[in-house]
């Protein structure tokens, strides 16, 4: 009976959501303030629904209500709870209901902090998102009930494919999708300033901050993603080029860009056109990457469902509303009035340039992924893009936007002193040789490109720290006023310089593991001992072990010092999953520091060995670290008071002599 | 609808080469356009009865992970079987990415095998370099790369003589070709229309010349703003 009040709660959602799209779109056509104020009780409805029916899924998962169709599928009365939550959304219609669930609490959330938009522009805000949330209930209702019965219902359920079963999992996807969906409220907020024809400073102020919620929680979902692949999937890489990767990548890169163009038409009310257009682009992204993913265009194990039927829905979904959006653009783009000039050096410059760059990346990553898919549906050749393609193209592309990062920041709005900057920059540019001649030192002057990529990323650091030591104005004034003005500093400020340094820090790792890591692959026996890394590896045998819903072979290593002390233990398992007779290895991870070692079973030998595979991974905890800093440099941002609830008020007396100032 | 015929194609196009990937017994090269297999679609194709049997695959292999077994993982005794029959090539160990028994003495010569074993495609996996698959075929071009590199081949003539076996669709690094010129020019393409475009609307609107303060705004500017503050806004830009 609950399932049925959880489709019902779907279908009112979506004739809900219906009017959501058609009458604040209209009254504010028309001017008719009641029509008007009903996008804000629709929207906070909708969400009630999506709530109420996600519940309700969930409800079914917990209790293993297996004439569920969906939970036969995709759980087991014998998993662990936590992985029955998960199972929710580890798989194609509960991960379709999340990314509906998300959309509309964005709904929601635009609905509730909206209070000080223009009425006309919320309606259209909230009537745009209305459309994208009909037609993504549409989607579910029609191909994708997550709600469908079976009769008769099975004893039991089929499990949900084991390397799914992970704490990652239950982290991963609902933050990738808070990051990929917030962006639809950007794509909402240019539609609908396309619509009005004009961008005044309420659009302004608005899309910065959500910009920057969905960059934070998209840049922590990739990450999580990246590390759930690292130590899951048993085989050490952090980052494949997966077309499934790419997917959520293209956003990322695209909102990047977002986040910074938008600084400039906040700050200066310049870039105006361009910004609606990233903004349309960046949603248009997510949405590809949903099409790709979902549909079985491409195959991984991300892609739930091949069913073209549902490839093709979301295909005339994307085809709608990107061709839509991007025609609406160049109708109406003329009407928006382009805002206040600069030179090409200064800190709107800067940007454009961060934008040039990371749009050709972007473009570079969509053309890698497309390219296979397009040439082969046109010519019928095959061919593969893979990682050497994406390393050669966008590796390049990142130096010139890596070297100009500290730049940005120091340089001033409207016109900058480049010179001057440098001069500021020279510690950190000491620093940065300092660091390529260690390098060269250590390595004996083998490792040239690592040598240069790890002072690329000192000096990206450095970069930052130059800037809130010169903002401060260490040096300059007395420790006690330069504190003082360090607490001072708007949290916007500590934003950048956290989120480049998170770059930087990233950058380093990357450069770090893919130079130095070892990797070692053996055969074993028990008792045989190893050189790694200044340690001993001492393998201690298999021993089998017993878990809720597998049963594994434990490999037992233990690290020895050079006192041949032991100093950890690791356990490398491979497991067994008889629900779906399906086998996985859980890695071995030890970490020290920002190190690990990595350890991965293999196949036994005839000779009654085993293989294992032994990594040494330098620094790599540093590229997730390095993510954790970029989100929390973009949380600190969203922190800053300019943006805080209430502001408003107090940010409008200064408004219009700035105005005139830079008039 | 044009790109719902389009998208059907494209499907079928899709639905063909995954049915039709060459997937070979280890041991045996395949030529290009022979040998190939239509058994694997089960792995990739959603389940749709319920309840036949507890060990269809429901989810298509991982991301890069290798439909031919789960690596590192036991495989089954009759695929050990077939392996050890057929493994003409290779010492009678299971198949595994760079096992221990195909690394080459040498340390140059192996450093060499790895890096072009990175750039090569294993044919039956999903986006899967042959030196991270556990699929026989994998194995089976790591030692071949292995082979040609002790007969004296440069890494050129490696990549030749695979393509000329297995076809364009091997090289996960597309050669440069008229079919692929967009592919490559494309970053090319954008960054200069990008760079050309900031230039000439750079050149059409001049930024307006900055002129210094006048008298009379210098004195309005000192009565609103005092010392102090004028300092503070210093740091804040």
């Amino acid at each position: 009976m609950t399932v049925e009040i959880g489709q019902f709660a779907l279908i009112l959602a979506l004739t809900l959501s219906l009017v959501q799209s058609i009458l604040p779109v209209f009254g504010a056509w028309r001017h008719d303030g009641r029509m008007m104020a009903v996008a804000v009780p629709t929207a906070f409805a909708v969400f009630a629904l999506i709530v109420l029916s996600f519940v309700i899924l969930t409800h079914a998962y917990v209790v293993s209500d297996f004439s569920v169709l969906n939970v036969v599928e995709n759980s087991h009365s014998q998993k662990p709870m936590l992985y029955k939550i998960t199972g929710v959304w580890g798989n194609h219609e509960g991960s379709m209901l999340l990314w509906v669930l998300i959309l509309t609490f964005f709904g929601a959330l635009v609905a509730f902090f909206g209070n000080n938009l223009p009425p006309a522009l919320k309606a259209n805000v909230l009537g745009v998102h209305g459309w994208i949330t009909t037609a993504f209930l549409f989607f579910i209702v029609a191909t994708s009930n997550p709600f469908r019965r079976i009769v008769p219902a099975p004893m039991e359920g089929q499990d949900l494919n084991p390397i799914l079963q992970d704490i990652g999992l239950a982290i991963h996807p609902p933050l990738l999708y808070l990051g990929y969906v917030g962006f639809s409220v950007c794509f909402s907020f240019a539609v609908a300033a396309l619509i009005e024809g004009r961008i005044d400073a309420a659009w302004a102020r608005w899309v910065r901050p959500w910009t920057l919620t969905a960059w934070v929680f998209l840049t922590g979902g990739i990450a999580m993603g990246s590390y759930w692949a690292y130590y899951e999937l048993g085989w050490g890489g952090w980052w494949f080029w997966d077309p499934v990767e790419n997917a959520s990548f293209m956003p990322w890169l695209a909102g990047t860009a977002l986040l910074h163009s938008a600084l400039v038409m906040e700050k200066r009310s310049a870039l105006k056109i361009w910004t609606v257009l990233l903004a349309l682009l960046t949603f248009s992204l997510s949405l590809l990457g949903t099409f790709l993913v979902r549909s079985g265009v491409l195959t991984s194990v991300h892609t739930f469902a091949t069913d073209p039927g549902r490839g093709l829905f979301i295909l005339a979904i994307l085809t709608l509303f990107i061709g839509g959006s991007l025609a609406l653009f160049a109708f109406r783009a003329q009407t928006l009035s382009s805002g206040g000039l600069f030179q090409p050096i200064s800190r709107e410059g800067a940007l454009v340039f961060n934008n040039l760059f990371l749009t050709t990346a972007t473009a570079t990553v969509l053309i890698g992924t497309l390219y296979p898919l397009l040439l082969e549906a046109l010519t019928g050749d095959k061919i593969s893009v893979g990682a050497p393609f994406f390393n050669m193209t966008f590796g390049p592309l990142m130096i010139p936007l890596l070297a100009a990062v500290p730049f940005g920041p120091l340089l001033a709005w409207k016109r900058g002193d480049l010179l001057g900057v440098g001069q500021r920059l020279m510690t950190a540019f000491a620093l940065a040789l300092l660091a390529v001649a260690f390098i060269l030192y250590r390595t004996s002057a083998h490792e040239v490109l690592a040598a240069f990529g790890i002072g690329l990323a000192v000096w990206v650091m450095a970069g930052s720290l130059t800037d809130l030591a010169l903002k401060s104005g260490i040096g300059k004034v007395s420790a006690a006023t330069a504190l003082a003005r360090f607490i001072g500093l708007p949290r916007s400020v500590f934003g950048t310089a956290l989120a480049h340094f998170g770059l930087g820090i990233t950058l380093l790792g990357v450069v770090s593991v893919t130079t130095f890591g070892t990797e070692q692959v053996v055969a074993m026996k028990p008792g045989d001992t190893l050189p790694v890394a200044g340690y001993q590896l001492r393998y201690d045998g298999l021993t089998p072990a017993t878990g809720p819903n597998y049963t594994e072979q434990q490999g037992r290593f233990t690290l020895l010092d050079k006192a041949a002390r032991p100093v950890d233990t690791i356990i490398s398992a491979k497991r067994f999953y008889p629900a779906r007779r399906t086998p996985t290895t859980e890695a071995g991870i030890v970490t020290h520091g920002v190190n690990q070692f990595y350890i991965s079973l293999g196949d036994d030998m005839a000779g009654g060995g085993i293989v294992v595979r032994i990594w040494w991974k330098p620094f790599v905890t540093l590229i997730w670290l390095g993510a954790l800093a970029m989100m929390m440099g973009g949380f600190v941002s969203l922190l800053d008071r300019r943006l805080r609830v209430g502001a408003p008020a107090k940010a409008k007396a200064p408004r219009p002599v700035r105005a005139e100032a830079s008039a | 609808m044009p790109s719902a015929v389009f998208f059907k194609h494209f499907i079928f196009r899709w639905k063909r080469w995954r049915d039709s990937a060459p997937l070979c017994p280890a041991g045996h090269l395949p030529r290009m356009g022979g040998d190939f297999l239509s058994s694997v679609t089960s792995l990739f194709s959603e389940p749709v009865a319920i309840g036949e049997s507890g060990n269809h695959s429901q989810s298509p292999p991982l991301r890069g992970r290798c439909p031919a077994g789960q690596r590192g993982a036991p495989r089954d005794s009759i695929k050990l079987g077939t392996v050890l029959a057929f493994a003409l090539l290779l010492a009678p160990t299971p198949a595994q990415a760079v096992t221990p028994d195909e690394i080459l003495p040498d340390p140059a010569l192996e450093q060499r095998a790895r890096a072009l074993s990175a750039e090569l495609r294993c044919m039956v996996c999903q986006n899967q370099s042959i030196d991270d698959s556990n699929a026989d075929l994998a194995k089976d071009l790591r030692v071949l790369v292995r082979e040609r590199l002790k007969a004296g081949d440069s890494n050129q003539q490696v990549l030749d003589f695979v393509v000329a076996r297995y076809g364009e669709f091997v090289l996960l690094k597309p050669q440069f070709e008229t079919k692929t010129i967009l592919l490559w020019g494309f970053p090319v393409l954008i960054l200069l229309i990008g760079a050309g475009f900031l230039v000439v609307s750079a050149r059409r609107k001049p930024a307006a010349p900055i002129l210094p303060l006048s008298d009379e705004e210098r004195r309005k500017l000192a009565e609103i703003m005092p010392p102090a503050m004028e300092d503070e806004d210093k740091q804040k830009v």
